[in-house]
């Protein structure tokens, strides 16, 4: 029995380093996340405005046109509880901080990312913004979250054609070669409300209670926050 | 959770390390481990119906000790027919009438919609249930008093989600006496889980992610694409059910028990019984044990008509077991009906007898005649339609079967790799198809080429698998 358990062990040792080796490239694949999470670290004291929530502060709050220190930490599909999250994990390097802009749509109380088509994003938050978000092993690792044909190409998109997987400018907003613009609303509206994975009121209290800490959070800190409710088309709440 | 779950990559080494170090006192003890681990593990996949199955359990044990110790044969055959019919009515239930009866919204409606269609594994144990009790019956086995290993033999993890459909007598002895750690035993049942997980992740995963878009869409494409997807779709079936026996199989290893072969390189067959005898072969014996046999033995007076008429029957009942979409039973009786040539030409024993063997160009044409045969009628297997199975086999039997694919360059690619990876599969099997699994390289004698052979795999499975497709087929019967 433990001859068994020893030969098994020594023949998965090269697998698992294989797949440490494979997790570790894929980890330095520069990406959006953990392009943020070092201005975060390395800047988050010069900013006096940050935006956070989701593609709509990502794609529609850009910082080139604010006269003071600004960065955009929108991501897309980012809900209000990791707005919270990422709040929460660096508040403290947010020393000089003064407004805080948090686009609020009619469904931004009404989904969360965990919930969403798109929950394997969650391990961005858990790897590179390091925030205690993750519930599941599988939140924890790149190679777990794509399918591994996936990690295959991005590996050989990175390592060998050199192409990284940054789409943000310096201030952290998204260049316009990533955004998907179709003139068809209605069927764009349809899929976007698609993606947040909507399931009722179900995440309702949640959300607003994360909102309200970040607002209290803020008012303890002087920092003003400002809830922009960005301009939809009316396919969008036809679908709603 | 399926064998290819992250959650079973940590279920199934906690429950080797319990079962061999902390439960393996004495026999009670290891069932009473392996029956919880069963339940937890069906439970997580389907505890809305994990009731179910354990009431099987019990209603089997005790009616398995009514009919053995009935006094006479009228009260036998009762105790039978209520056991049939008991069994048979859930199956009945949840595989045909609710789904035929509940298309709407409701309680059963929202049930279905939300994924709990049918009791996993419902078909296997209600198969293996009814051949305990007909074997008590016809008195082949006597009735197991003791509860815990007949628990097992329902629930036991490994086979409870798509079989093999283990008769008791082989089974039942095994978990009456204490399991004693064998390494070989263990070593085997490991090569078969790299071997499955192969099969199912690199090679049916791949295949599904190209045959899927073929069949929900076939009038897009032209007939030789549709060519290429029915060979890949049935090669996502085989390796599909295959990889997942082989992995039941040797995860069963691991805990001392041995489960029965269920696939056994059926395309190097050269007429379609030995192809039934190769392919799903729990489900085939079955079959032959408590349909065909007892059906050709009442209609013997007919002679070759009462055979044919058995294997229509028999095989129009493979297909129904599959489910209840006129696909599966054109699939079946057209199975049914490929024998008929081997009944009127042939001797009855012809149907039990042994294939060719060797490398002729006689076999080999013969093989791939078969091969084609198949592969046309797995178009029904994989069709939601009758008339979309005949579209698509319309379209396969047009002039632009001679045009080029029509797949992308990247499916062009990935389909190129797939036929690699196929040639590979069938030379494995080739060479070994008098062993008992496939990666039995015993032959090989150098232990450092044996590894690289395990590392290939390995490798293959991370680099080419594909998780896209994590459920099994079979899963679904």
């Amino acid at each position: 029995m433990k001859v068994f358990i020893k030969k098994v062990l020594i023949f998965l040792l090269p697998v698992l380093v294989l797949l440490a080796v494979l997790e570790y490239l894929l980890r330095k694949i520069p990406n959006d996340y953990s392009w943020k999470a070092s201005v975060y670290n390395k800047k988050g004291s010069e900013f006096e405005i940050l935006i956070l929530g989701s593609s709509y502060a990502l794609c529609d709050v850009n910082p080139i046109y604010f006269d003071r220190k600004t960065f955009n930490g929108g991501h897309t599909l980012q809900s209000l509880d990791m707005d919270k999250k990422i709040f929460d994990r660096y508040q403290e390097k947010l020393a000089r901080l003064r407004y805080l802009i948090i686009p609020i749509s009619y469904f931004s109380f009404l989904y969360k990312l965990e919930d969403s088509p798109q929950s394997f994003q969650i391990k961005n938050y858990s790897i590179y913004y390091d925030v205690p978000y993750a519930y599941k092993p599988g939140d924890h690792f790149e190679l777990l979250n794509f399918p591994l044909p996936v990690n295959r190409a991005r590996l050989i998109s990175y390592y060998f054609k050199h192409k990284d997987e940054v789409g943000i400018d310096s201030l952290g907003y998204v260049t316009a070669n990533n955004l998907q613009l179709t003139s068809d609303m209605t069927r764009t509206a349809s899929k976007a409300l698609k993606e947040l994975g909507i399931r009722g009121n179900e995440h309702f209290e949640e959300e607003r209670a994360a909102l309200e800490w970040v607002i209290q959070k803020c008012a303890q800190k002087k920092i003003d926050v400002v809830i922009v409710i960005p301009p939809a088309y009316k396919t969008f709440f036809f679908f709603f | 959770m399926t064998f290819t779950s992250l959650e079973f990559i940590g279920f199934l080494p906690l429950c080797f390390l319990l079962y061999w170090y902390v439960f393996k006192k004495n026999a009670g003890m290891q069932n009473v481990f392996l029956v919880v681990a069963s339940l937890v593990f069906y439970a997580w996949s389907s505890l809305f119906f994990l009731a179910l199955l354990i009431f099987s359990a019990i209603f089997n044990f005790y009616l398995g000790i009514g009919i053995f110790s009935a006094r006479n044969q009228n009260r036998k055959r009762l105790f039978l027919w209520l056991g049939v019919l008991i069994n048979l009515l859930p199956l009945l239930c949840f595989k045909y009438f609710i789904p035929f009866f509940t298309s709407g919204p409701g309680f059963f409606g929202d049930v279905f919609a939300g994924g709990l269609m049918l009791p996993l594994g419902i078909s296997f144990y209600t198969f293996q249930m009814l051949g305990y009790i007909i074997d008590i019956y016809n008195e082949e086995i006597e009735a197991e008093k003791n509860i815990l290993p007949f628990a097992v033999y329902v629930c036991f993890f490994p086979k409870i989600i798509a079989g093999p459909i283990e008769p008791a007598q082989d089974f039942l002895p095994q978990v009456k006496v204490k399991r004693v750690f064998n390494y070989d035993l263990a070593v085997e049942g490991l090569r078969q889980i790299i071997w499955g997980l192969f099969v199912k992740i690199v090679i049916a995963n791949n295949c599904a992610s190209l045959a899927g878009p073929l069949f929900s869409n076939y009038m897009k494409f032209n007939g030789s694409t549709l060519f290429l997807g029915a060979f890949l779709y049935l090669f996502q079936v085989y390796c599909d059910f295959s990889g997942y026996s082989n992995i039941a199989v040797g995860v069963s290893k691991l805990f001392g028990i041995r489960l029965m072969r269920n696939f056994s390189a059926p395309f190097f067959s050269t007429n379609i019984s030995e192809y039934w005898r190769k392919w799903h072969i729990s489900l085939t014996l079955w079959m032959v044990k408590y349909i065909f046999t007892p059906l050709s033995f009442l209609l013997r007076k007919y002679k070759k008509a009462g055979l044919i008429i058995s294997i229509l029957v028999t095989f129009l009942l493979v297909g129904l077991w599959h489910g209840a979409n006129w696909t599966f039973i054109v699939f079946g009786a057209l199975h049914g009906l490929y024998f008929i040539p081997l009944l009127i030409f042939g001797k009855r024993r012809s149907l039990f007898t042994k294939g060719e063997s060797g490398f002729s160009f006689n076999r080999i044409l013969k093989m791939i005649a078969l091969f084609l045969i198949v592969m046309l009628t797995c178009i029904f297997f994989g069709s939601d339609t009758l008339s979309h199975s005949l579209g698509y086999l319309e379209k396969i039997f047009s002039p632009s079967i001679f045009s080029p694919l029509q797949f992308s360059k990247p499916d062009k690619v990935k389909a190129f790799i797939m036929v690699g990876f196929i040639c590979c599969l069938l030379i494995v099997e080739w060479l070994q198809q008098n062993r008992k699994y496939e990666l039995q390289l015993d032959a090989i004698k150098n232990p450092y080429l044996r590894r690289s052979i395990y590392y290939a795999l390995v490798l293959a499975i991370l680099f080419f698998g594909s998780v896209n497709h994590i459920e099994f087929i079979y899963a679904h019967f």
